[in-house]
């Protein structure tokens, strides 16, 4: 029985010890195979969106495109003179 | 008994010595004002025969106070002493007093005096009440014609006007008074130019340039309606025609005597309709430059100056404060003011109470006479004021008009440099380079004459003149420009 307890134990510490070791082995064989890594993008790309097509439907329906139209000019009130009342008035005014 | 004698003879020494003491005038040999008491009608009608009509104010309006009911006689003093003086002093008659039949002068009186109230139609139904003999008949039609005018009511108004040119005229061949003949005509003027007012506002401008055209260039009134004549061919859009109108108020004539900043207005007005922007801006910068100063000068005189100050009235009359009117600005404004009828008639009235003062001066002073001088002091302080009051309402109305008129012409600047804009935008330009003036774009009637200007303005040519500017509207494209030029090099 003893014999039986014994060689779990044994079992058991040396299990723990290759746990142990295996990440220190997996490290030390990374370091070795470091390298630089360059990485590169395109520096130009063509995309065609005349043949692109969404499929779907406008969530929100409206437009939103600006018409092309004449530049709408305001014009101010210019003076005008429409009658002569007040110039009637301040000739009695003026008289006695 | 001896020495009785001579005890009275002391005493009555005595008391004549005292007497003069008292009254020292006794002593002198002036003349004795013999004015008997009486009733209030009784002292005017003796004043007014011994013509002093100022005098007899204060007598008069008495006898109106205390009288129930106005006798045909009481009503002709009234008349009178109305004609003599001015019909303000009588306004405290009150429409109770006056009796159906009433006579000559009452009537007028009493609608001055519900004009002025601005009780319309009261006023109406006195003026309408007027005699066609009263002297002032045809300034009653004026007043009715005007009324009716401000009531909207142009046909009624319209006959007025022609009454009143027609009684005026036939009073001024009858009567010899130089100063009624002066009166009726500026009446007749006053009534001709309202006639051409209406047909302004009824849009029928080639009627009110020929009513305009019947006013006489010696008339008292022609200056003022230079403007509105001016108006009249703007609306016909023969800009060239009110422009040269407008010039006229330049002319050594009148630069120093008229001044309405409305002209400049119009003047702006009409370069702009002729696409003219260079001229417009001159016309804008001019006004803005040259009435500035003036504003702040009236401005600081109003202010430090109240209403019942007599200051205004020194400054009109008074030569020696020559240098600080000209340093106010306020020689032009006191030149327009000596054409308008009531300054006048309120100088004249100062004039007359003087007169009378020193009339009354003339006599042996007693306690009637200095009376009666002291109620023609205060009249005359009453029309000094009325002077006064005058001239600050005219320095306040041509204050706000010139601020009014300077908002109008930033808005017609506004307008010229938007309206530019807009041909950069569109590479569009105006036709710029053709000749400024040509007598091709000279507008004439039949009746109209040409003579050639060359910077000299002729009294008798006044008020006729006319620019022969070509409108600057024609607008180019300047892409349509550049082509052409291209193709006419590649041709060569």
């Amino acid at each position: 029985m003893n014999r039986v307890y014994d060689f779990l134990f044994w079992a058991t510490i040396t299990a723990l010890v290759i746990a142990l070791m295996t990440p220190a082995i997996a490290n030390g064989e990374s370091s070795k195979g470091k390298e630089n890594v360059v990485y590169k993008y395109k520096q130009y790309e063509f995309i065609d969106l005349s043949n692109m097509k969404v499929n779907g439907r406008l969530a929100a329906p409206g437009d939103i495109s600006v018409k092309k139209r004449e530049r709408r000019h305001f014009k101010r009130q210019l003076f005008n003179r429409k009658h002569f009342k007040s110039n009637m008035v301040r000739d009695i005014k003026t008289l006695r | 008994m001896r020495i009785s004698l001579l005890m009275a003879l002391i005493f009555s020494c005595k008391l004549l010595v005292d007497c003069f003491a008292a009254d020292p005038s006794l002593l002198s040999d002036l003349p004795r004002l013999k004015i008997r008491k009486g009733s209030a009608a009784n002292v005017a009608k003796q004043l007014l025969l011994k013509r002093l009509p100022f005098s007899s104010v204060y007598y008069v309006q008495q006898m109106i106070n205390k009288t129930e009911k106005l006798s045909a006689e009481d009503m002709l003093l009234i008349s009178h002493a109305a004609y003599l003086t001015s019909e303000d002093y009588f306004f405290n008659i009150k429409q109770s007093h006056l009796p159906a039949d009433r006579g000559e002068g009452i009537d007028f009186i009493m609608g001055l005096k519900l004009a002025k109230l601005k009780q319309w139609n009261q006023a109406l139904s006195y003026f309408g009440n007027m005699l066609i003999d009263d002297r002032n008949y045809a300034e009653g039609r004026l007043y009715m014609g005007s009324i009716y005018y401000q009531q909207g009511k142009q046909v009624l108004a319209r006959q007025q006007f022609s009454l009143c040119i027609q009684k005026a005229k036939e009073r001024q061949t009858e009567t010899d008074d130089r100063s009624l003949k002066h009166y009726y005509g500026h009446l007749q003027d006053s009534c001709q130019m309202d006639l051409a007012r209406i047909a302004y506002h009824d849009q029928n401008m080639n009627a009110a340039v020929d009513a305009y055209d019947k006013i006489n260039k010696r008339s008292y009134r022609w200056p003022d309606l230079l403007l509105e004549k001016a108006w009249a061919t703007y609306q016909m859009e023969d800009y060239n025609r009110a422009l040269g109108l407008l010039v006229t108020y330049k002319s050594p004539f009148l630069r120093d005597q008229i001044f309405f900043p409305e002209a400049e207005v119009l003047t702006a007005l009409s370069y702009f309709r002729l696409c003219l922007w260079q001229d417009t801006f001159r016309v804008i910068s001019h006004f803005y430059r040259s009435y500035a100063p003036w504003v702040l000068a009236w401005r600081g005189l109003l202010q430090s100056e109240g209403r019942g100050s007599d200051k205004y009235y020194r400054l009109v009359t008074d030569e020696s404060l020559k240098p600080e009117v000209e340093k106010l600005h306020l020689a032009t404004l006191i030149n327009q003011l000596r054409t308008e009828v009531k300054f006048h008639l309120l100088l004249n009235r100062v004039e007359k109470i003087n007169y009378e003062i020193s009339k009354l001066a003339r006599y042996r002073q007693n306690k009637q006479i200095k009376r009666l001088i002291g109620r023609l002091e205060r009249l005359k302080k009453l029309k000094i004021k009325a002077v006064s009051r005058l001239v600050r309402n005219k320095m306040i109305t041509l204050t706000k008009e010139l601020t009014r008129f300077a908002f109008e012409m930033f808005n017609i600047k506004l307008e010229m440099i938007s309206r530019q804009k807009n041909l950069i935008y569109r590479d569009e330009t105006l036709v710029a380079d053709r000749a400024r003036g040509s007598l091709n774009f000279v507008k004439r009637k039949t009746n109209q004459y040409f003579w050639r200007f060359s910077g000299e303005f002729w009294a008798d040519e006044l008020g006729d003149y006319s620019f022969g500017l070509q409108s600057n509207c024609e607008i180019k494209s300047k892409k349509v420009a550049h082509t052409t030029r291209v193709r006419e090099v590649a041709s060569e």
